[in-house]
């Protein structure tokens, strides 16, 4: 994994997103849930995208990570336009650059820790799958909770390994949703200081959405989502 | 490259099956494909074991590798060709007759046998109504009958005791347990009185118009029953019926084909019942897997390889299902066999594994058939779904 020699050696850039529109049909009206969103976001950059539910942000962050196209507009993820490409094309280019991390961790619930974190491995038909997988669930100090499956594991350590799933594959993008939204103060701030500490060491380029601005004020930068438009933060 | 691709695939499969299984969501799809699996296959290796044991033994049925029936007795100079061409023979009578003992009656069907009856197969006669049975290959002496247990219990009387067949009166010197060539006709409904052919001149109950089936057995090498038959055929009158091993085999396959097809019904309803629950199981399963389907496809599987990933995995499971249930089908059908031993032939032979064969590619359809429509949902599974829980269907594509 890692960026394509054409990305990493013609811009620093790793995400351009140009006047990205998504409008959806309710009741046979049209909602702008988007509109005419840019940004950019440079490589091992920390980008946070804050605003209130409901403001498109998780919805931008979706089409940023190609989880779906735009109405209008272009999204350059690395070389690859996501707005051309069709959805089993962006799922090559989710596999082979992009992590995730959810609100609601997203865990399997009949996998064990180990088992959840060795799942993006698998996919891309890794090697050293299970060693790989055990380095990482040391590295966010789950040592001894390998074999748990997540209901026997806390929220923090849920999140916890859903960080280790997200950075096993060493992506180049890592897009996190409310990473702290359901865990208590104390564990999401530890959470928030290994997220950030694993980004430093890997030089992974972060971005993510949050309504939390303490969160986001360890971040790079921060762009502000309202009703569907994206303004820098003041 | 594209085989390695297909390897991994499998591979992930497998793994997946494995923790599916641990969490228990294969268990309803595995119960109903056992039931379906067991029942088809019992049944199948119950009727294959008793169709080939039966046509195995048609001759033995029938009581001669070429038998013809009459209702009169059939030319004496058939039995000399037969003697000829060094082939055994017998003959046998058969007519229904109300026999005495005392002040009581009993219809019986009553069979008289030359001395050189049965030709094939042994039958069994015990010393008294409670004893064990043994075989012998001879029928009763003149003067003498052996009948069945009924007999002495309708009639009240014992071994040793005499009856009456018409004007002649016979000892009852055994008690007849088996008989072979026994026909499935009316006269199997009524019990039997095995005699001697030469005795029946003395009963005085053969007249005209009697209802009578003379049958005249032949045993020997194939060859020379074959050419037996030819000598025989040009000198056939018309009402003498040939039975051959063959009609036997066509009689036995027809009588088995019907009661195959009730057995058949009966498990047709068992794999629409267990196909009811594979239906709900695959929705069950499928719906325990969106958010499954909807992470890998975020993680970066295509929707072919999800398919893929799933069909593999419920291939698996009805291969297992097949072999699982193929040997319990194997097993129950021994259980069957040994409740039913009275009734089937001996020493029939072991089934092919055909059910077997069957039971598994049964398992397959059945579990692809009604899963796979479930399953279709998954492919479709938007990996959106990761952060909009509400979204099931890929509308990747939506404006």
């Amino acid at each position: 994994m890692g960026h394509s020699p054409t990305a990493q050696s013609s811009t620093p850039v790793v995400l351009q997103a140009r006047e990205v529109c998504k409008t959806v049909v309710m009741s046979q009206q049209p909602l702008h849930i988007l509109k005419s969103a840019s940004l950019q976001v440079m490589s091992a950059e920390s980008l946070a995208i804050v605003g209130a539910s409901g403001s498109g942000k998780s919805t931008l962050l979706g089409l940023l990570a190609g989880l779906d196209v735009p109405t209008s507009g272009s999204i350059q993820l690395l070389d690859h336009k996501l707005e051309r490409l069709t959805e089993d094309q962006r799922a090559q280019v989710r596999a082979q650059h992009v992590g995730f991390v959810f609100q609601s961790f997203q865990l399997l619930p009949n996998l064990t820790a180990l088992e959840n974190v060795m799942l993006p491995l698998e996919i891309i038909n890794s090697h050293d799958v299970r060693e790989r997988a055990r380095a990482m669930l040391s590295a966010v100090g789950l040592d001894q909770r390998m074999q748990h499956y997540p209901r026997q594991l806390s929220g923090g350590e849920q999140q916890r390994v859903a960080l280790a799933r997200a950075f096993v594959c060493e992506p180049d993008v890592l897009f996190a949703d409310e990473p702290t939204g359901n865990l208590d103060t104390d564990t999401g701030e530890r959470i928030v200081e290994l997220l950030f500490e694993l980004n430093r060491n890997r030089k992974t380029t972060l971005i993510l959405v949050t309504h939390d601005r303490k969160l986001a004020e360890r971040c790079d930068r921060t762009l502000v989502m309202s009703a569907g438009e994206l303004a820098a933060a003041s | 490259m594209i085989l390695k691709k297909q390897a991994s695939m499998v591979a992930m499969a497998l793994r997946m099956l494995k923790r599916d299984w641990r969490s228990g969501h294969m268990t309803v799809l595995l119960i109903a494909l056992l039931v379906a699996v067991t029942t088809h296959t019992t049944i199948g290796f119950l009727t294959t074991r008793i169709h080939d044991g039966m046509e195995a033994q048609a001759a033995t049925l029938m009581g001669g590798d070429l038998v013809v029936r009459s209702p009169r007795p059939t030319p004496d100079n058939w039995r000399e060709t037969a003697d000829a061409m060094s082939i055994r023979h017998a003959q046998t009578l058969e007519f229904s007759s109300v026999v005495f003992a005392g002040d009581n009656t009993l219809l019986t069907a009553i069979k008289a046998v030359t001395s050189s009856y049965p030709l094939l197969a042994p039958l069994k006669i015990a010393d008294d109504a409670f004893a064990a049975d043994y075989s012998v290959d001879h029928g009763p002496a003149p003067g003498q009958v052996w009948v069945e247990k009924r007999v002495l219990s309708d009639l009240g009387i014992n071994v040793g005791d005499s009856i009456d067949i018409g004007d002649a009166t016979f000892m009852v010197e055994k008690v007849l347990t088996f008989e072979p060539d026994r026909s499935g006709n009316f006269y199997s409904l009524v019990p039997r009185v095995l005699m001697h052919w030469n005795d029946v001149a003395a009963t005085q109950v053969i007249q005209p118009g009697s209802r009578l089936d003379y049958f005249a057995q032949f045993a020997g090498d194939a060859e020379v029953i074959r050419t037996l038959r030819e000598v025989i055929s040009n000198k056939l009158e018309a009402d003498h019926r040939i039975q051959t091993v063959d009609a036997q085999q066509r009689t036995v396959s027809s009588a088995l084909r019907r009661a195959e097809g009730y057995l058949r019904l009966a498990s047709l309803m068992a794999i629409l019942l267990a196909a009811v629950a594979i239906g709900m199981g695959a929705h069950y399963f499928s719906r325990q897997h969106f958010d499954t389907a909807a992470l890998l496809r975020c993680f970066g599987l295509s929707a072919l390889q999800i398919l893929q990933l799933f069909v593999i995995q419920l291939v698996v499971l009805a291969v297992l299902a097949g072999l699982i249930g193929g040997s319990l089908g194997w097993l129950f059908h021994f259980i069957t066999i040994a409740m039913l031993a009275d009734l089937l032939p001996a020493n029939m032979p072991l089934p092919s594994l055909k059910p077997m064969v069957t039971g598994i590619f049964l398992a397959v359809v059945l579990l692809l058939g009604f899963a796979l429509p479930a399953l279709a949902q998954l492919q479709r599974t938007s990996p959106l779904r990761v952060l909009r829980r509400d979204l099931t269907r890929c509308h990747c594509r939506a404006s």
